[in-house]
């Protein structure tokens, strides 16, 4: 039955889906001839040093894009099941409330991390034809926060969406709104390097509200 | 479950509130406070300030002496005129000597220097990689390195000069150099080139011989060069070994000079003793500052002159985790200023001690600054909030975790006001009839963090 699940949510969302992948790639491979222009039409040693001592990686740009996948593809998965409250009929099933929505979130969190993953590539292996080690490194320590706030945004919609109270939707809105404006401070290289393993924490801690959400949805807690 | 979840949410949204309203606070309550300007008169007449004065819109800065006088500009500007010597010079007022030292435009210029040291730039991320100036290719001018060096400290091969095995099979059967992310056979030192992305072997091979000839301890505990073109000449990259010894690392013609600093200054006693945390390397015209060192200890040194002199700077108090250090300089003396960073209970202070060239105490000023958490404003917000917690910090260039607690004089008026809220808040469940044990971890934020604890617990869904 998990498995009939997940192939719900992949017909559900495969166009879709195909589409913001094919968004990623191409921002991605956009910044990447970008960084390739900006590498041909520089002294090598200019460019390293905008990297070593102005901070520069080149894909800055890319920072709002997991965000945004987030929240689509939240909308995307589970608009149409609150629409109507289709979601009930998942609800019904003998696998239990909590395991339906954790299976539905687990499908969009791979699915997203499918959409983030070839980018993700084509940064790290575009920038290694003209950076060494080091870059690699300073390159997972600055989009990792972007992508732990893709990630929270995807599960703050499904909350959000799973919410039947309208004024409790406002109050997860700008309580995601809040924390991951956190996740996207503009900094230098690094900088987010001593607090990554927190928000890591607090993106997998927030599994438990679009879970909450969709109890409060079974039991007809509108209050 | 549901009680985890809801749990979480009350954690977080009363941390955002402890993170969010205190700042909203600050924006509302905020006035311009700023220390006053130190000087140090090139004429006698000890020291001199610019202080700022009134609140709000309503500021202005005004001149003033040690004992509080106020100085007219002029007045001010012709007791010192080292530092404002372009404007005596067009007012026609700039004398020709003070102290029996000819004043010359040129030599004003060449001795003015300013060194600052705040804690951000102590503690701070950068990448490990160094450039290594050519200090004798007999330009006048620096020029960028076109090569970075990267310490591996990995095994060096023996200090007989022989090339690593690697190495001698590309004299038989030329190969590729390594990509610069290699990682097999590292050497202690690498060098990258940009232009090919790959690491330099028999550049590479060179320094690393030179590091194992100096008997070079890895791991590097410290690290301070300036690196950048833009300066009159390269100091060299000093670098700190593992058992504490302090280095000077120079490229001369394209080979490396690496010198064990203590084996070439005047007191080797002490540069052996110096355990070196930070190095800042800023150089000037005149080259009589070499580096600005701060021990394990956290106290601050100099090395100066030619032979490394090491004088110890005589402050009486500071902390490079939070204060901040400057050193001005000029033909006649320099100006050392320590600022420290207001604590719980303690206002910020501000020393100044002029120096004469060679570094001896001719005066120090001390005065403590008005502490900008002692305002009723910023009383009443740490009143308000209890906990106060923020991620980027002047003390470090990482985001981090810095959290503020209500001071110990104003925590019976927060709790006070903790307690009238959980009452409130009693009163409130009591009254839609949802008081019962579920409630106690809502309470709990009520009573700890007061107003963030509340709101996000009367906004909260409920679990059941």
């Amino acid at each position: 039955m998990s498995r009939a699940l997940l192939y719900k949510e992949w017909i559900k969302l495969r166009l879709w889906w195909t589409l913001m992948l094919a968004a990623s790639i191409a921002f991605a491979l956009f910044l990447f001839f970008k960084l390739r222009y900006i590498a041909n039409a520089n002294e090598a040693v200019t460019v390293w040093n905008a990297w070593i001592f102005k901070g520069w990686l080149f894909f800055r740009p890319f920072q709002y894009a997991p965000l945004v996948f987030g929240v689509t593809l939240g909308f995307l998965q589970f608009l149409p099941e609150m629409q109507a409250r289709r979601i009930r009929l998942a609800l019904h099933l003998p696998l239990g409330e909590t395991r339906v929505i954790a299976l539905h979130l687990a499908a969009g969190a791979l699915l997203l991390a499918l959409v983030l993953l070839p980018a993700a590539l084509v940064f790290s292996l575009g920038g290694a034809l003209w950076f060494p080690g080091e870059w690699q490194g300073n390159l997972l320590r600055v989009v990792t926060p972007w992508i732990l706030a893709g990630g929270g945004a995807y599960l703050a919609v499904a909350a959000i969406l799973l919410e039947t109270n309208w004024r409790h939707r406002v109050f997860y809105l700008l309580l995601t709104a809040g924390a991951l404006r956190l996740f996207l401070l503009e900094t230098a290289c690094d900088t987010y390097a001593r607090i990554l393993p927190a928000l890591a924490l607090w993106v997998l801690a927030l599994t438990l509200v679009p879970l909450f959400s969709s109890h409060r949805f079974r039991k007809g807690l509108a209050r | 479950m549901k009680h985890a979840a809801r749990i979480f949410l009350l954690v977080t949204a009363a941390a955002l509130l402890a993170h969010y309203l205190p700042i909203g606070w600050h924006i509302l309550t905020a006035t311009r406070q700023r220390a006053p300007f130190v000087n140090y008169s090139d004429t006698g007449a000890g020291f001199l300030f610019i202080r700022m004065e009134g609140a709000g819109g309503n500021t202005r800065f005004y001149y003033a002496d040690a004992a509080g006088r106020t100085l007219e500009r002029d007045t001010f500007e012709s007791l010192l005129p080292l530092t404002y010597h372009a404007q005596l010079y067009k007012n026609g007022a700039m004398p020709k000597e003070i102290g029996g030292v000819a004043l010359s435009p040129g030599a004003l210029r060449r001795e003015q220097f300013t060194l600052r040291v705040r804690p951000g730039q102590l503690d701070t991320p950068r990448v490990p990689l160094h450039p290594v100036f050519e200090t004798g290719d007999g330009r006048a001018r620096l020029e960028p390195p076109p090569d970075f060096m990267r310490i591996t400290g990995a095994a060096a091969p023996s200090g007989s000069g022989l090339p690593p095995l690697s190495e001698k099979r590309q004299e038989t059967a030329p190969t590729p150099p390594p990509p610069a992310t290699q990682a097999s056979r590292r050497r202690a030192i690498e060098f990258l080139d940009p232009q090919t992305n790959t690491i330099l072997p028999e550049k590479s091979a060179l320094y690393s011989d030179a590091f194992a000839r100096a008997r070079f301890v890895f791991p590097v505990t410290a690290a301070g060069s300036n690196p950048t073109a833009r300066k009159p000449y390269d100091e060299g990259l000093y670098l700190a070994d593992a058992d504490g010894q302090t280095f000077l690392l120079r490229q001369t013609r394209g080979q490396p000079v690496l010198l064990r600093v203590a084996d070439h200054a005047a007191d080797p006693a002490a540069w052996r003793a110096l355990r070196p945390r930070h190095i800042i390397v800023n150089e000037i015209e005149t080259r009589e500052l070499r580096a600005l060192i701060i021990d394990a200890d956290g106290k601050p040194w100099l090395a100066v002159g030619e032979n490394h002199r090491l004088v110890p700077l005589p402050v009486t108090r500071y902390d490079p985790t939070a204060d901040t250090l400057s050193l001005r300089g000029n033909l006649l003396h320099r100006l050392l200023v320590v600022q420290t960073a207001p604590a719980p209970g303690a206002a910020p202070v501000l020393e100044a001690i002029a120096l004469d060239r060679d570094y001896r105490v001719l005066a120090r000023h001390h005065e403590t600054l008005p502490d900008p958490a002692a305002r009723p404003a910023a009383r009443a917000g740490q009143m308000l909030f209890p906990l106060v917690w923020w991620l980027a910090d002047d003390t470090s260039g990482y985001l981090g975790f810095h959290a503020r607690v209500t001071p110990r004089d104003l925590l019976p008026a927060a709790l006070a006001l903790n307690a009238l809220l959980l009452a409130a808040h009693l009163l409130l469940l009591r009254r839609r009839k949802t008081l019962s044990a579920t409630r106690l971890p809502d309470l709990a934020a009520t009573a700890a963090l007061g107003l963030c604890g509340l709101l996000p617990a009367l906004l909260l869904p409920r679990a059941d």
